[in-house]
């Protein structure tokens, strides 16, 4: 959204947080959907799933829920929320390495095809490419910092590293992307 | 009272700005069709668990064993219902009017449909022959078929011309209604010309019967624009965003390379498409057709208990062609006149908005990529439809390649207006929609509650009134986008 077209979740007004504290469950949806996006962006890049996404962000829900009386305001709420659902969806990444459910609708899978891949893979653009090519980590580290405008010590907070791990690893990311969005400049669509 | 923007810097010392304006053309992920209504049931089995003093610890183990016995499910469908799954696959596709068969295996749609959005927001003008069919509960008969040749340009600007069947000199008395409609955005001027006309045996023409008006000061955008071709175009666009947790699959339409995109429906799904005489069924599933060489959306479906009941298609798509000089505008036919109205409607910019006593209410964040492409103010609505009833009228009007956002604003003070009147939907229609309802958090808007509706073959859209302010926006977004901009509206001065 512009000014910036994405930029960072301001924190919401304290009057709802303090009604949802008091058990109003309206201000506390009203709480979630306003950070909604935020941390669908944190859990979308650690889980790379939509599904997992939407099951681990029900979870942090329902964490908070419980939780938010509790909550003492030593971070912002938007930060305190975002490193729930970081934990939350490292754990679950966690949990599936070592079980992965059967979808259903993997059964309609046949064998792949012959024929060019090309035909039967989603197509990605070379940006694309070149970010699920980074850690969960870094994907949350850069888009934060670079693409959303937090600064190091919230990003630091949220993926509960110091500081000075973030710069490390946010420095090792941008490398990254460059090179290989240096190397393969995209495909735009034509103007 | 309004609540001021509050900024807080950010130490932006290291912030890479130019990858960060990269990394923009990443597409947010969105939930799944029901996440809202799913979270809302978890949250009241919560409550009752509290209320009934079940304990934390027995609460989150009932809650763990819900999801092992959930995932241990799927291993018992995958391990012992496999050839089930199968045969009911193959019955399945191998049914007459049902959905698409299998072939190559399926993806993920969310990068199919992104390309195509992406393919949308930079088109420039588009020219095509618009089909739509509806069928009866069979799913073997056509109640109602539309033929349209359609021309659209990025401004806004739009014409649609009747397809008329071929004359095939049958006996019996035939008739037929044509319309060709254009509005020109650079103008605003909206030109329609109508003819029924009845042919009789032999071939002879019969009576026509024929009218043409021509309306300066036209609305700029939904709602106060009457729906029509625009609506038409805008219509593939909202059943992309509705399909993107989707899946896809390469096949060939028309005997060109295809991305076939299918999802479930909810029950929130609405379907605005009844007539009098058919009222909407519940659609529960959905195809786009995503053309590979030019990433436009062709053809959309619609099914209800796996008979396909909703067809809309463009056949003969040529994008980004020249258009002739006056494709938007034309003169009726010797003999007839233009009957000339004014819908009050009259361009202003920002700056006058802003300068009038009381300020304007603008939006602060807008989707990536949309421009002001046109504001205008009207002292009272032209329509006598009491969803769009209200004065002191500001619309403003975003543009992205095809995709556009109108936003507008109107006193509604006095009117005796129920907030669940949807300004986007006639009345008549039938089926109630059935749109999200959210609390808005920021803004001008804060407090009060929004109605938002995004459904395949309606414009997305939200409303919302405060202190008689009655506020909508719709356009190619999707439901937190139109959200977003909601609580972005302020008052400047």
């Amino acid at each position: 959204m512009s000014p910036a077209a994405h930029t960072r979740t301001e924190e919401i007004d304290h009057a709802f947080l303090a009604a949802a504290q008091r058990g109003d469950d309206a201000a506390f949806l009203a709480i979630m959907r306003h950070y909604d996006r935020l941390l669908r962006i944190v859990a979308f890049h650690v889980l790379r799933d939509r599904q997992l996404m939407d099951d681990v962000l029900q979870d942090v829900t329902l964490r908070a829920y419980r939780s938010l009386r509790g909550f003492r305001g030593d971070a912002a709420l938007g930060t305190w929320l975002s490193r729930i659902t970081y934990r939350a969806a490292c754990d679950a990444v966690r949990r599936n390495d070592r079980c992965w459910p059967v979808d259903p609708e993997d059964l309609e899978r046949a064998a792949a095809p012959e024929g060019d891949p090309a035909d039967v893979l989603a197509v990605r653009s070379t940006l694309e490419e070149a970010f699920a090519a980074l850690s969960a980590e870094q994907r949350v580290a850069v888009l934060l910092v670079d693409r959303e405008g937090y600064d190091y010590a919230t990003t630091a907070r949220i993926l509960d590293i110091p500081a000075g791990t973030l710069a490390s690893r946010l420095s090792a990311a941008r490398s990254k992307l460059r090179r290989r969005l240096a190397d393969h400049p995209d495909d735009e669509v034509p103007a | 009272m309004i609540p001021s923007r509050r900024h807080t810097p950010s130490d932006d010392r290291h912030r890479d700005e130019v990858l960060g304006r990269r990394l923009e053309e990443l597409d947010d992920p969105q939930h799944g069709p029901g996440y809202w209504a799913a979270l809302g049931r978890r949250l009241e089995a919560a409550r009752a668990a509290e209320a009934s003093a079940e304990t934390p610890e027995h609460v989150s183990a009932s809650r763990k064993t819900l999801r092992l016995d959930r995932r241990r499910a799927w291993r018992l469908v995958a391990a012992g219902a496999a050839m089930a799954a199968a045969v009911a696959v193959v019955a399945l596709f191998g049914l007459p009017g049902v959905v698409e068969k299998t072939g190559p295996p399926a993806v993920e749609a969310e990068p199919v449909v992104a390309r195509a959005l992406r393919a949308l927001a930079s088109t420039r003008t588009l020219t095509a022959d618009y089909v739509s069919r509806e069928f009866d509960r069979t799913g073997s008969t056509a109640v109602s078929v539309e033929r349209f040749h359609i021309v659209m340009r990025a401004d806004g600007s739009s014409r649609a011309t009747t397809i008329l069947p071929p004359d095939n000199g049958d006996a019996g008395e035939t008739a037929y209604h044509f319309i060709d409609t254009a509005y020109d955005a650079g103008t605003g001027i909206h030109r329609i010309y109508q003819e029924t006309r009845s042919s009789e045996a032999g071939g002879q023409s019969g009576m026509a019967v024929s009218s043409a008006s021509k309306t300066v000061g036209c609305a700029i955008g939904e709602p106060d624009r009457e729906q029509g071709t625009t609506l038409k175009f805008a219509a593939f666009a909202a059943a992309l965003r509705t399909a993107r947790d989707g899946r896809a699959r390469a096949q060939t339409f028309e005997g060109r390379p295809a991305w076939i995109v299918s999802c479930r429906l909810t029950a929130t799904s609405a379907s605005p498409l009844a007539s009098d005489t058919q009222p909407a069924p519940p659609y529960d599933r959905l195809s786009v057709t995503i053309d590979k060489a030019t990433g436009m959306p062709v053809r959309v479906r619609l099914w209800s208990d796996d008979i396909l009941r909703v067809e809309r298609r463009l056949e003969n798509v040529v994008v980004n062609g020249a258009l002739p000089a006056h494709a938007f505008s034309f003169s009726p036919p010797l003999g007839v006149s233009f009957d000339r109205r004014d819908d009050g409607f009259r361009l202003t910019t920002l700056d006058k908005l802003r300068a009038r006593s009381g300020g304007a209410l603008l939006p602060g964040a807008l989707p990536a990529g949309y421009r002001l492409a046109v504001a205008a103010t009207a002292a009272r609505s032209p329509s006598l439809d009491r969803r769009l009833q209200g004065s002191s009228i500001t619309a403003l009007r975003y543009a992205r390649g095809f995709d556009a956002l109108t936003i507008t604003t109107r006193d509604v003070r006095g009117l005796r207006r129920p907030p669940e009147l949807d300004p986007f939907l006639y009345e008549w229609v039938g089926a109630p929609s059935r749109p999200d309802e959210v609390l808005l958090t920021s803004g001008a808007f804060a407090g009060a509650t929004a109605r938002v509706l995004v459904a395949p073959l309606t414009v997305p859209h939200l409303w919302v009134t405060r202190d008689g302010t009655l506020l909508t926006v719709g356009g190619a977004a999707g439901v937190n986008e139109l959200v977003a901009i909601a609580e972005s509206m302020e008052v400047e001065r």
